[in-house]
C-alpha cells in the first residue's frame, strides 16, 4: 500500500510540469480541450484543407475554368487505372486513364459516352495543360494531373452539357464558395459586433429598442427575403458586382445571430464581479472593453463565426441555384448546381450532382470546427 | 453487524472518481458506526469527503464515480442486515431503502426542488412511490408534515410552487419531503449552511425536535462546529477522505485526541481571545491527487515524525469506550500539549 | 396568464406595421415598376409612352411611395384586399389564399415531424451520452443540417425515378390537382405531402436533437435530479419527469425560430419540386416585379411565423409557471 516515493529530481520536475500545466494561458487552454475533440480536430483539418485546394485551384485544376472538349459533352467520370491487362495478357503498369468514345446503352436506349479499353493514355503529375494565370499573376501551364494526350481530357468526375471538365470547375467553384463565406460573415461580424455591442453596452430603452427590431427582422422568413432582394439585381450587372452584392444581401440578414450572441455575452459579463472590480480599481471603459472583457467572448465569437461560415455557404449556394443569385463566369458551386436542375439532366448525368457533395461537405466540416471550438471556448462545460 | 445499537456499519469503504486528470480518492477507507437514534455529526473541510460518504450510503453517486471496495451494512429488520455497497444501484431493492427507509436533505434549498412541480407534488411523491395510499390520503399526509415542520397554512402550500416561497420555507418543505414516509435515517448534508443565522436556529430547533419525536438516527454534515455543539450526540471527523476521530460530543469538545480536531477546535474564534491572533491550521488541504502516503494530516501536522506518519494511516485506537482516533502518537501522551489555552 | 396572452397578442400590431414597410420597402427596391417590365416585354405592342402612363395611372403607380404604401395596408386590414396582380389580372386575395393554405400545411407537417424524430433523439443521446447510439443520433442530426434542402429533394426525386419509376413531385396525384376537396383529396394529399415535409424538416431536426440533447444534459446535472434519486425514483421515471419537462422549454420556445427556418426551407423545396404553393409564385412574381403579389406573399409568410412566435410564448407559459407569474 506505500506508494513509491520519487527521487527528488523527477519530484522537482515534475513540479515544473505541473505548473506550467496549470499555468497555461487562456488560448493554450483552448487548444488543449480542442485537441480532445476529435470530430472538431478532423472538421478543421478537411476545412483547412478545402481552403488550401481553393487557394491553390488553378494549379489543382486538371484544366482551366471555361476549357471544353466538343467531343466530350455529358461525358461521365473516367476511370483512373494503375495497371492494364492487355488483351495478350501482358501487365502494364502506369497510371492511365481511357478516351470516351460514343457508344449506344442498349439497356437505356440512348447514344452515351463510355471507356474504349483499348486505348490507354497515360496520365501523370506535373503535367503541361490548358494555360492559365496562377493567382491571375504568373502564366503557366503545369497542372497537378493531367493526360499526356492533349486531344484527350481527363475529366474524373465527368463533364458537363457543354463538354466542360466538372472536377476544374468545382476545384475554382471552391474559391467563390468559400470566399463568400468568408467574406459574408466578416460584413456580418462587423454589424453584429457594432449593433450587438451598443445595444448590450448601452442596456436600457436603447438595448430595448434594437432588441425589438431584430427580432421583428428575425420574423420574415429569411429565404423570401433573399429572393426578394436578390431579384433585384439586374440581369445585365457585372458578375463582380453581382458578387459583391450578394454577399452584401446574405450579411445583411445574417448579422442579427451575431448580434444577438455579442449583446448577450456583454450583458453577462456587465454584471460579473471581475468587472465590477476591474471599474472600482479605476480602469477605463476603454480598458475594461478591450483587456477584460472582449478576451471574455473572444472564443465564443470566433465559435460562432466559424459556425456563420457554413450557414453562408448554403444560403449562396441555394440563391445561386435558385438563378437569382451568382452568374457565370463567376461560378460557385451553387451555380455548377443550376446544371443539375430538372430531373431528366440528373437521371442522364448524375455526376452532376457532385458540387453537392462539396457543399456537404465543407459544411459540415466547418460545423464539426465550430462546434468542437465552442466546446472547447466555454470554461464551464464539462 | 458488530453490534446491535448499529444501524449503519461502514467498513473500509473506498469511493473513487476517475476524472481525465487522475483517480480521485475521495473517500479511501472510512470506518463508522451510525448509532441507532442518534444524531452523529461528521465534521470536516471541503474536500475531505463527507458528503461522498453520505451519497454513498444513499448509493447515489454518479459516473465517474464508484465504489471500489468496502461494506456497509445496515440492519434493515429485526436480524436481517444487507450490505447496501453490493447491491445494484439503480434496481428495486435500493431504491425501496432509498426514500423509503433512508431520506436526504440537501445544502442548497433554492435548487433541490423542481421549478415547475408543485409543493405538493413533489412532498407527496415520494409517499405514492413507497407507500400503497391513493391520492387524496397522501395529500393529507403531506399536509399533515408540512405543518409538524412549521409551515403556515400546510394546504394552500400544497399547491404552491417552490420559487414562492422563501429559503428557510423551502428547506421546511425538504425536511418534509425527506421525512414523510418516516424513514429510518435521515440524512442531511450541511443543510443549513445556504441559510441565514436566524433560520439555521430554527431549522436545527425543528430537527432536534423531530429526531426526538420520530426516533430518527440522523447524519448530520457539516463543517460548522457551532452546528456541532447544538445537536450533536456523536461526532465524527474527516480529513481527506478518512475517518480521524470519532467520539461523542462531549469527549469531543473536551478532550480532542486527534491534532487536526485540536486544530480545529483552536481555530473557532472565542470572546477572550481579544487581540491575540486566531490560530488557524497551518499549510493548505493538499490536491487529492497528491496525496501523501500514510497520514494525510502528516504535511500540517505539528507533531508530525517522518518515518512513522509518512508510512502508512495510522491504525484507529480506542481511547476509551466511544473515543476513537486513528493518530500514530496518540499512545504516548494521556493528553497532547496544546500550545495555547 | 390571460393577461399575458392579452399582453403578447397585442404587441403583434406595431411588429406586423413594422414588417409591413419593410417588406414594401424591399419591394420597391428595383427601379421601376410594372409598367416598366410591361415596356421592356411589350416592346412592339405599338403603345406609346402615354399609353404607359395612363396605365401607371390606372394601377396607381404614379403616386408618391408613401401613399401606395398606405393603400396597400389599409385595404388589406379593412378589406383583406392584398391589392392586385398585374402579372396573372386577378386580385392577389384570389392567388395566394389556397397556395398559402399548403403552405402553411407543408411547413407544420414538416414542424410536426421535425418535433416528432427529434424529441426521442435528443433524449436518447443525452441518456445515453458518448455511446454509438448518441454518436449516431448526432451524425443523423449533422446530416440533416449539411445537406441543403434543395439537394436533399433533388436527390429523393432522383431516387425514386430511377429506382421506382415514379415521378415524385407536387401535392396532388394528376386526378385530384383541380378536383374539389374531398376526403380522398385530403387522403391523396396526405400520401404526398410527407416527402416535402421530411426535406424541409431535416435541417431543422439538426438543431433540435442538439439543443434537446445539450439541454438535457444541463439539466440532468442539477440538483433537484439529486433530490428525485435520493427519494428513491427509478431512472426513466425520474427523466420523463423532472429534467426532461425542464429542458422542454427551450425546445419548446425553439418553435418562434424553427418556424421561419421551416418556412424558408417550404420556399425552395417548393420551387424545386414545383409544388403549388407560395414558393413559386413569389419567385415568378419577384422576378416580374409583381409588387403586389409578391409584397403580400412575404408579408403572409412573415404573419405565419409571428403566429408560430405567439403560439411558442403561449405553450411556454403553459409549461413553465415562472413565466406567467413574472
Amino acid at each position: 500500500m506505500l506508494d513509491a516515493i520519487p527521487d527528488a529530481r523527477t519530484v522537482e520536475r515534475l513540479k515544473r510540469k505541473r505548473e506550467r500545466y496549470l499555468a497555461a494561458g487562456q488560448w493554450t487552454l483552448i487548444w488543449r480541450r480542442f485537441r480532445r475533440h476529435t470530430l472538431g480536430l478532423i472538421g478543421g483539418a478537411i476545412a483547412v484543407l478545402i481552403y488550401l485546394i481553393a487557394i491553390f485551384a488553378e494549379f489543382l485544376a486538371p484544366t482551366t475554368l471555361e476549357d471544353y472538349t466538343a467531343a466530350y459533352r455529358f461525358a461521365p467520370p473516367m476511370p483512373l487505372e494503375i495497371v492494364h491487362v492487355g488483351a495478350d495478357g501482358a501487365w502494364q503498369w502506369g497510371l492511365h486513364t481511357h478516351p470516351l468514345v460514343p457508344t449506344v446503352d442498349k439497356v437505356k436506349m440512348r447514344r452515351t459516352l463510355a471507356p474504349d479499353p483499348r486505348k490507354l493514355v497515360p496520365v501523370g503529375f506535373f503535367v503541361p495543360g490548358e494555360p492559365y494565370r496562377f493567382w491571375g499573376l504568373f502564366p503557366t501551364d503545369i497542372h497537378l494531373i493531367g493526360t499526356s494526350d492533349p486531344k484527350v481530357p481527363l475529366m474524373l468526375l465527368g463533364s458537363d452539357r457543354l463538354g466542360r471538365d466538372l472536377l476544374s470547375r468545382i476545384i475554382y467553384g471552391a474559391r467563390i464558395s468559400l470566399s463568400i463565406g468568408l467574406f459574408g460573415v466578416a460584413i456580418s461580424f462587423a454589424l453584429g459586433v457594432v449593433i450587438g455591442g451598443i445595444s448590450g453596452y448601452l442596456g436600457g430603452v436603447t438595448d430595448n429598442l434594437i432588441q425589438r427590431l431584430v427580432e421583428i427582422l428575425d420574423s420574415i422568413p429569411s429565404v423570401p427575403l433573399w429572393i426578394g432582394l436578390a431579384a433585384i439585381i439586374p440581369l445585365t450587372l457585372a458578375p463582380e458586382l453581382v458578387y459583391f452584392l450578394i454577399t452584401l444581401i446574405l450579411a445583411l440578414i445574417g448579422w442579427t445571430g451575431l448580434a444577438r450572441v455579442v449583446r448577450g455575452r456583454f450583458l453577462a459579463l456587465k454584471s460579473e464581479e471581475f468587472i465590477s472590480a476591474a471599474r472600482l480599481d479605476g480602469a477605463s471603459p476603454l480598458r475594461i472593453i478591450m483587456h477584460h472583457m472582449v478576451p471574455s467572448f473572444m472564443s465564443h465569437i470566433i465559435a460562432a463565426l466559424s459556425l456563420a461560415i457554413p450557414g453562408m455557404i448554403l444560403a449562396e449556394t441555394a440563391l445561386s441555384y435558385l438563378g437569382i443569385g451568382l452568374r457565370p463566369p463567376v461560378v460557385s458551386w451553387g451555380v455548377l448546381l443550376q446544371d443539375a436542375q430538372n430531373i431528366r439532366t440528373i437521371v442522364e448525368a448524375p455526376w452532376l450532382l457532385l458540387p453537392g457533395v462539396a457543399v456537404v461537405i465543407t459544411v459540415l466540416a466547418l460545423n464539426f470546427f465550430g462546434d468542437g471550438l465552442r466546446d472547447a471556448a466555454d470554461p464551464y462545460s464539462s | 453487524m458488530q453490534s446491535p445499537d448499529n444501524l449503519i456499519e461502514i467498513r473500509n469503504l473506498k469511493t473513487h472518481f476517475k476524472t481525465d486528470e487522475g483517480l480521485v480518492k475521495a473517500v479511501d477507507g472510512v470506518d463508522l458506526d451510525v448509532p441507532r437514534g442518534r444524531v452523529l455529526c461528521v465534521v470536516g473541510e471541503s474536500g475531505s469527503g463527507k458528503s461522498i460518504m453520505a451519497r454513498s450510503i444513499m448509493r447515489i453517486i454518479q459516473r465517474p464515480g464508484r465504489i471500489v471496495e468496502g461494506t456497509i451494512r445496515y440492519a434493515a429488520a429485526a436480524g436481517s442486515e444487507i450490505d447496501l455497497a453490493q447491491l445494484d444501484p439503480i434496481g428495486s431493492a435500493m431504491r425501496n431503502i432509498r426514500g423509503g427507509d433512508f431520506g436526504m436533505v440537501f445544502q442548497e434549498p433554492m435548487t433541490a426542488l423542481s421549478p415547475v412541480h408543485t409543493v405538493g407534488d413533489q412532498v407527496t411523491e415520494a409517499l405514492l412511490l413507497h407507500r400503497s395510499l391513493d391520492k387524496k390520503a397522501a395529500e393529507a399526509e403531506a399536509a399533515a408534515m408540512l405543518a409538524k415542520v412549521g409551515l403556515p397554512d400546510p394546504k394552500a402550500t400544497l399547491k404552491r410552487f417552490p420559487f414562492e416561497l422563501s429559503g428557510g420555507m423551502r428547506q421546511r418543505v425538504c425536511i418534509a419531503m425527506a421525512l414523510i414516509c418516516r424513514p429510518k435515517l435521515l440524512i442531511a448534508d450541511e443543510p443549513t449552511t445556504a441559510l441565514d443565522v436566524t433560520t439555521q436556529a430554527q431549522v436545527l430547533d425543528l430537527l432536534r425536535d423531530l429526531q426526538a419525536e420520530m426516533g430518527l438516527t440522523v447524519l448530520f454534515i457539516t463543517h460548522n462546529l457551532g452546528v456541532v455543539a447544538e445537536i450533536a450526540d456523536q461526532v465524527a471527523v474527516m480529513y481527506l477522505g478518512r475517518v480521524v476521530e470519532f467520539a461523542d460530543a462531549d469527549t469531543l469538545f473536551h478532550d480532542p485526541r486527534h491534532p487536526y480536531t485540536q486544530a480545529l477546535l483552536r481555530s473557532v474564534p472565542r470572546p477572550g481571545l481579544r487581540g491575540a491572533r486566531l490560530p488557524t491550521v497551518r499549510g493548505n488541504v493538499p490536491h487529492p491527487l497528491d496525496r501523501p502516503a500514510g497520514c494525510p494530516f502528516q504535511t500540517r501536522c505539528d507533531f508530525a515524525v517522518s518515518g512513522l506518519c509518512d508510512r502508512e494511516f495510522p491504525v484507529a485506537t480506542q481511547v476509551s469506550p466511544g473515543h476513537i482516533v486513528s493518530c500514530a502518537r496518540v499512545g504516548e501522551f494521556d493528553r497532547i500539549p496544546e500550545a495555547a489555552q | 396568464m390571460l393577461g399575458y396572452i392579452v399582453r403578447r397578442v397585442l404587441l403583434i400590431i406595431p411588429t406586423m406595421l413594422v414588417i409591413s414597410i419593410v417588406v414594401f420597402l424591399v419591394i420597391q427596391l428595383p427601379p421601376g415598376d410594372y409598367a416598366n417590365t410591361l415596356m421592356s416585354t411589350m416592346q412592339d405592342s405599338g403603345m406609346d409612352s402615354f399609353g404607359f402612363e395612363a396605365l401607371r395611372k390606372q394601377y396607381g403607380l404614379d403616386q408618391p411611395l408613401h401613399v401606395q404604401y398606405g393603400r396597400w395596408v389599409w385595404g388589406i386590414v379593412t378589406a383583406g384586399d392584398f391589392g392586385y396582380s398585374f402579372k396573372w389580372s386577378v386580385p392577389v386575395s384570389q392567388l395566394i389564399w389556397d397556395r398559402l393554405g399548403l403552405s402553411v400545411l407543408v411547413s407544420l407537417s414538416a414542424l410536426v415531424l421535425t418535433w416528432c424524430i427529434a424529441l426521442p433523439i435528443g433524449i436518447y443521446a443525452a441518456a445515453r451520452k458518448y455511446t454509438v447510439g448518441d454518436y449516431l443520433a448526432s451524425f443523423i442530426g449533422f446530416a440533416g443540417l449539411a445537406v441543403p434542402n434543395f439537394l436533399l429533394a433533388l436527390l429523393i426525386m432522383y431516387a425514386a425515378f430511377s429506382i421506382f419509376g415514379m415521378s415524385v413531385g407536387g401535392l396532388f396525384s394528376a386526378e385530384y390537382v383541380n378536383a374539389p376537396w374531398s376526403f380522398a383529396k385530403i387522403a391523396d394529399l396526405m400520401s404526398h405531402i410527407w416527402i416535402p415535409a421530411l426535406v424541409v424538416g431535416l435541417g431543422g431536426t439538426a438543431s433540435l436533437i442538439r439543443i434537446m440533447r445539450a439541454n438535457l444534459l444541463d439539466e440532468l446535472g442539477k440538483p433537484y435530479v439529486v433530490t428525485a434519486r435520493a427519494k428513491g425514483l427509478g431512472e426513466t421515471r425520474l427523466l420523463l419527469k423532472y429534467p426532461l419537462r425542464l429542458a422542454l422549454n427551450p425546445f419548446v420556445s425553439s418553435l418562434a425560430w424553427v418556424l421561419p427556418g421551416l418556412v424558408s426551407g417550404e420556399t425552395i423545396v417548393s420551387i424545386v419540386l414545383s409544388l403549388p404553393t407560395t414558393g413559386p409564385l413569389l419567385l415568378d412574381a419577384l422576378i416580374a416585379q409583381d409588387m403586389y403579389l409578391a409584397g403580400s406573399i412575404i408579408l403572409m409568410l412573415s404573419v405565419l411565423t409571428i403566429v408560430g412566435t405567439l403560439i411558442s410564448d403561449i405553450l411556454l407559459a403553459v409549461l413553465d409557471p415562472r413565466v406567467r407569474y413574472a
